[in-house]
C-alpha cells in the first residue's frame, strides 16, 4: 500500500521546507555560521519563504486533494489498543515478557503516529512562535523573548526527531515496513486500517 | 472502530496551545535554561552572549592609523577623526541591556564612548538639519535617527565594551550605541556620521521593520 501521490507530495513538500527552515535557523542561530556567510537579509528571507511554504503546503494540498489528505489524517490521528502496545512492547520487554506485536492497523505503527502527531505540533508550534518573532513591533520584548525560547526549545526536539525519522527511513529501505525511497509499507506487512 | 480514539489529534491541539501559551503568559524560562539557549547550547557562542548579525559577507577590517571617521553633511565644521584623536576625548559611559528585536538580550552591557551630541556640536549642525545618518564601512548598512534622539544622553560612538576595545564582530572599531532602541538601531563598524534635513530609511526599515524601534515594555 504505497503513499498516493498526494501524500508524497506533502510529504516532500514538508521536508524540504523544513530543511530549507533548518539550515536557515542554524545560519541565523548559530553565531559562528552567521559569520561565515553573512547575508543576514537573504538568510532570513530564506528562512521566512520556509515557513511561507510550511504553512501553505497542507491547506494546498487539502484544497487539492481533500479526500486523499483526510484519509491520510484520519489514518495518523486515530490510535488504537494496537498502538498502545506499541508504546508499551519496551517496557514490557524490560520487565523480562517475551512480546509478539501484532502487524499494525494500516501502514502506521504507534511510533509513526506519534512522530507525525508530535512533528505536526512542532511546526505549528514554531510557526506560532515566529510571529511575535517576526512582527516585534505588535508584541513587548519579554513575550518576543519567550516566544524566541519556545521557538528554540522546539525546534531542538524537532531535530531529534527529524534525525530518528531520517535514521529509521534510511535503515529500512528494500526491508517490507518500507523506507526513504518507497514512502511506505507494503501490503503484507500490514493489517488493513479500519479508517481507510 | 469503538476502539480507536484521535489522540493524535488531542495531542496536536493540546501542544500547540501548551506551546503558544508558554511564550504568551509563561513566566519564562529558568535563567539557566535561557543562558544556555543564548549560548547557544552552551559551547556553540562562548564569550559575550551575542549573536552575530552582518548583512554582507565579510567583516570590515581597519588598520588603526588609517582609520578615519567623518562627521560631514549639513555642519559648519566638517570633522576628519583618527581613532586616537577619537578615542582620546571625553568619554561617557552607558549600561544597559542589548536586545535584539527576534527575542535574545544580553543584560548589562557596559558601553564606554563618545557622545555623539559632543561630535554634533563641535562640527556645528545647522539649523535645517533634522537628523543624523550613521554609514557603516560593510558598505551596505545605515541608519539614522532624529537629531533630538542623536543628542539624548546615552547614545554613544562607543569604542569599548566591558572596559577593552569593541571586537571586530561587536562594531569595531566604533559602533553606534542607543540603549533605548533595539540593536538594529547599533550601527557597527562606523565610518561616517551625517547631519540631514530629514531622515531617511534604514536599512532594515527599508526591509519592512518599524521605524520606531523603542524597546517595547
Amino acid at each position: 500500500m504505497p503513499a498516493s501521490a498526494a501524500e508524497k507530495a506533502l510529504h516532500w513538500s514538508v521536508a524540504a521546507a523544513v530543511a530549507v527552515l533548518a539550515a536557515s535557523g542554524a545560519v541565523l542561530y548559530v553565531p559562528a555560521l552567521s559569520e561565515a556567510v553573512g547575508q543576514r537579509f537573504w538568510v532570513r528571507a530564506a528562512h521566512l519563504a520556509g515557513a511561507a511554504a510550511l504553512a501553505l503546503a497542507p491547506p494546498a494540498a487539502a484544497a487539492l486533494r481533500w479526500p486523499e489528505v483526510r484519509a491520510v489524517e484520519r489514518e495518523l490521528s486515530w490510535w488504537s489498543a494496537a498502538d498502545a502496545a506499541w508504546f508499551l512492547r519496551p517496557w514490557r520487554v524490560l520487565a523480562g515478557e517475551r512480546v509478539d506485536l501484532p502487524p499494525p492497523e494500516g501502514r502506521f505503527n504507534g511510533g509513526q503516529r506519534l512522530f507525525a502527531a508530535l512533528v505536526a505540533t512542532a511546526l505549528a508550534v514554531l510557526l506560532a512562535t515566529g510571529i511575535p518573532m517576526y512582527w516585534w513591533s505588535w508584541f513587548a520584548a519579554e513575550t518576543v523573548a519567550r516566544s524566541r525560547d519556545v521557538h528554540v526549545l522546539t525546534t531542538l526536539a524537532l531535530v531529534a526527531l527529524v534525525a530518528g525519522h531520517v535514521y529509521l527511513g534510511i535503515e529500512r529501505v528494500g526491508s517490507p515496513h518500507g523506507g526513504i525511497a518507497s514512502g511506505g509499507a507494503s501490503e503484507r506487512a500490514v493489517r488493513p486500517d479500519p479508517n481507510r | 472502530m469503538p476502539d480507536r480514539r484521535p489522540l493524535g489529534r488531542r495531542l496536536f491541539v493540546a501542544g500547540l496551545v501548551g506551546g503558544v501559551g508558554l511564550a504568551a503568559f509563561g513566566g519564562g524560562v529558568p535563567a539557566a535554561l535561557r543562558a544556555w539557549l543564548e549560548g547557544p547550547l552552551g559551547e556553540l557562542a562562548p564569550g559575550d552572549g551575542f549573536h552575530f548579525y552582518s548583512v554582507t559577507g565579510a567583516i570590515p577590517r581597519w588598520d588603526r592609523a588609517a582609520w578615519r571617521l567623518a562627521v560631514d553633511g549639513l555642519v559648519a565644521r566638517p570633522l576628519t577623526l583618527g581613532y586616537d584623536e577619537l578615542a582620546g576625548r571625553r568619554l561617557a559611559a552607558v549600561g544597559a541591556d542589548f536586545r535584539c528585536v527576534t527575542g535574545w538580550s544580553v543584560s548589562g552591557v557596559r558601553w564606554q564612548g563618545v557622545p555623539v551630541a559632543d561630535l554634533l556640536d563641535e562640527a556645528g549642525v545647522a539649523a535645517e538639519a533634522s537628523a543624523v545618518r550613521f554609514e557603516s564601512a560593510d558598505g551596505a548598512y545605515a541608519d539614522y535617527l532624529d537629531l533630538a534622539t542623536a543628542r539624548r544622553e546615552g547614545v554613544l560612538l562607543a569604542l569599548r565594551m566591558h572596559a577593552a576595545p569593541l571586537s571586530a564582530e561587536r562594531g569595531a572599531p566604533v559602533r553606534l550605541v542607543v540603549p533605548f532602541y533595539y540593536g538594529y538601531k547599533g550601527v557597527k563598524w562606523v565610518r561616517r556620521v551625517t547631519a540631514v534635513a530629514a531622515a531617511g530609511t534604514g536599512y532594515w526599515e527599508a526591509r519592512g521593520y518599524d521605524s520606531d524601534a523603542r524597546i517595547r515594555g
